[in-house]
């Protein structure tokens, strides 16, 4: 059967695409020093220069510049803690739908406990604590999200441990852990692109928000969250110093969730177990 | 006239199957409350040396073991747990250190707020995500159909603190109709209500869809069309009676993330709640009240996952087995 062509996802692969590339090759596209202040030409407005496109703040900091390298913090905490969690969840799922008994309640007790504190509380607590650090903020958004992916794998395995083809395996002599790497882990990756990239969206969401409230990165390093902290104080006189950095997240988690939706579909329509 | 649009199990006297669910479901609730405070305790204590992230940064080596001293951090790990939970439960616990009151005082006072602000929230997410997701499905047009829910979908990638942003730009800056912060008058409630309601409703608009979706070809809304029932009736009463189940489980599901995006709520429309205390208190290092706040949040959060709990079980006859 054809596929349906949809435009909406294409478009969004592309603009995401475009600003991982932005973000990561940062030293190269962007036009300024992201920390040089230029008090002369302080709170410039957007589309009015060629040299600064998105303005400056009130430091005098070319905008564009400080948009571009701070979407390498969410992007760089987002894709870490997305990895971290599927590490976690992936190999939990696969050992606790393998066989029932007190290893699968147990982990299905200790999913059921993380999911029921209130995350960003818990990480409010634990940066206060520890001190303001990327890591720890990847490792915190990591063990927040890993029984979103530990609950899909288990129950794909759950329902594919019944077929004929995993019997065969196994009287062929094929080990558990050969029978996990090549016959379940295969199965179950279109269902982990869905919940990775859902994963992916919320993670951005986190990371932002906790730099948005000061807690996820040390100010004088460009963030696209703590960029809008800083603007709202200014938000009166010079709306594009909050404005210009949301809409970048806006548009990164757009097109992140359109991915995600398109790739939930689609698996449906592979008749997938989604 | 007056016609519950709530399955009957809920206007009914029969409580009583409740009663063995009712225990089980406080027991989980008491063991997630002591799990919680358990957690938080041993991560304000081991996570470093807490009378070193308590003390100002240049604080001499004798003010920090003052503070050590002062906050038992010198005693047996044991010793502490029991003293922490007996001075939770008692409320005694140390003062807060930039206000005469203690912790608890301090975090009670901001407690009405918080509540007036997730009640408000909750109340128009699910207005919104209700007429949204009810419109998405008998709306009389293609455009009431598709219109609303493709706008209200955009907000699911929208940062909660973006919304406030652009809702001050538009209400105060622009249109000048709204104060931009603070809790001085019923107005200052409006915008802040509003954020927490646009986070929530694309789900709820979402979930309410496809469950009025799936019971639109269900046996019964046959038998009732054959009984020659109104299409209203048969829409409001049956169908959307029959989709709230999973709707309520999902605001309580979300229960945790709503507690989360009421932080940055606070923080946005500087509303004087639990959430801009406590990061207020994070950022004075206030240790006393950071605990007492994180510790109340939990509980707030156990108490409404409990209460969602029961409302399902009163809404879905089935769920009580």
């Amino acid at each position: 059967m054809m596929r349906r062509l949809s435009i909406a996802p294409l478009l969004a692969a592309l603009l995401l695409t475009l600003l991982v590339l932005a973000a990561v090759l940062a030293p190269w596209v962007a036009p300024h020093d992201p920390l040089r202040q230029d008090l002369a030409n302080f709170m410039l407005p957007p589309f009015q220069s060629l040299s600064h496109p998105l303005g400056t703040d009130f430091l005098g900091r070319d905008i564009f510049s400080r948009v571009i390298w701070g979407a390498r913090p969410p992007l760089l905490v987002g894709t870490f803690s997305v990895l971290l969690a599927l590490l976690i969840g992936v190999p939990l799922g696969l050992l606790s739908g393998w066989r029932d008994g007190l290893g699968d309640t147990l982990i299905g007790r200790l999913a059921d406990v993380q999911m029921s504190i209130p995350g960003l509380v818990l990480a409010l607590l634990v940066l206060a604590m520890l001190g303001k650090n990327l890591a720890l903020v990847t490792l915190i958004i990591a063990l927040e999200s890993w029984p979103l992916h530990y609950r899909v794998v288990r129950s794909y395995v759950q329902t594919a441990r019944n077929n004929a083809y995993i019997e065969a395996a196994r009287l062929a002599g094929v080990g558990p852990v050969g029978i996990m790497v090549r016959h379940y882990l295969p199965g179950v990756m279109p269902l982990l692109a869905v919940t990775a990239t859902a994963n992916l969206a919320t993670a951005v969401l986190a990371q932002s928000a906790l730099s948005y409230l000061g807690m996820g990165i040390v100010p004088p390093t460009p963030d696209l969250g703590l960029m809008v902290a800083e603007g709202q104080t200014q938000l009166a006189g010079a709306w594009w110093i909050a404005v210009m950095p949301g809409l970048a997240l806006i548009a990164l988690l757009m097109s992140v969730q359109v991915i995600g939706n398109a790739l939930a579909v689609a698996g449906r329509r592979d008749g997938g177990v989604a | 006239m007056s016609r519950s649009i709530l399955p009957s199990a809920l206007r009914g006297p029969g409580l009583s199957p409740f009663s063995g669910i009712l225990v089980q479901r406080l027991i989980a609730a008491a063991f997630a409350v002591w799990a919680a405070v358990t957690i938080v305790f041993f991560m304000v204590t081991l996570a470093g040396d807490p009378a070193l992230a308590l003390a100002p940064e240049d604080a001499s080596a004798e003010a920090v073991e003052r503070i050590r001293q002062r906050y038992g951090f010198d005693q047996p790990l044991l010793t502490q747990y029991l003293r922490f939970f007996s001075d939770l439960v008692t409320g005694s616990f140390p003062s807060s250190l930039y206000s005469q009151k203690t912790a608890f005082q301090v975090v009670a006072e901001r407690l009405p707020n918080t509540f007036l602000l997730a009640g408000a929230g909750v109340t128009l997410g699910v207005l919104i995500g209700g007429t949204v997701g009810y419109l998405s499905v008998f709306g009389r047009w293609r455009l009431t159909r598709g219109g609303p829910l493709t706008l209200l979908m955009l907000f699911q990638s929208v940062p909660a603190f973006m919304t406030g942003i652009l809702l001050i730009m538009l209400f105060s800056l622009t249109l000048r109709w709204l104060p931009t912060s603070g809790a001085r008058t019923w107005a200052s409630l409006i915008m802040p209500a509003l954020t927490v309601g646009l986070s929530l409703a694309p789900s709820i608009a979402r979930l309410l869809r496809s469950a009025l979706r799936e019971q639109l070809t269900a046996d019964y809304v046959n038998t009732a069309r054959a009984k020659g029932l109104s299409r209203r009736r048969i829409r409001l009463h049956h169908i959307l009676g029959n989709s709230l189940v999973p709707v309520v489980t999902l605001v309580g599901l979300q229960a945790g993330g709503l507690l989360g995006g009421i932080v940055v709520v606070e923080t946005v429309f500087a509303w004087p709640g639990l959430g801009h205390l406590l990061v207020t208190a994070v950022n004075l290092h206030d240790y006393p009240v950071v605990v007492t706040a994180v510790v109340v949040v939990a509980l707030a959060y156990v108490t409404l996952s409990l209460f969602t709990d029961l409302l399902v079980l009163a809404l879905n006859p089935r769920a009580r087995g």
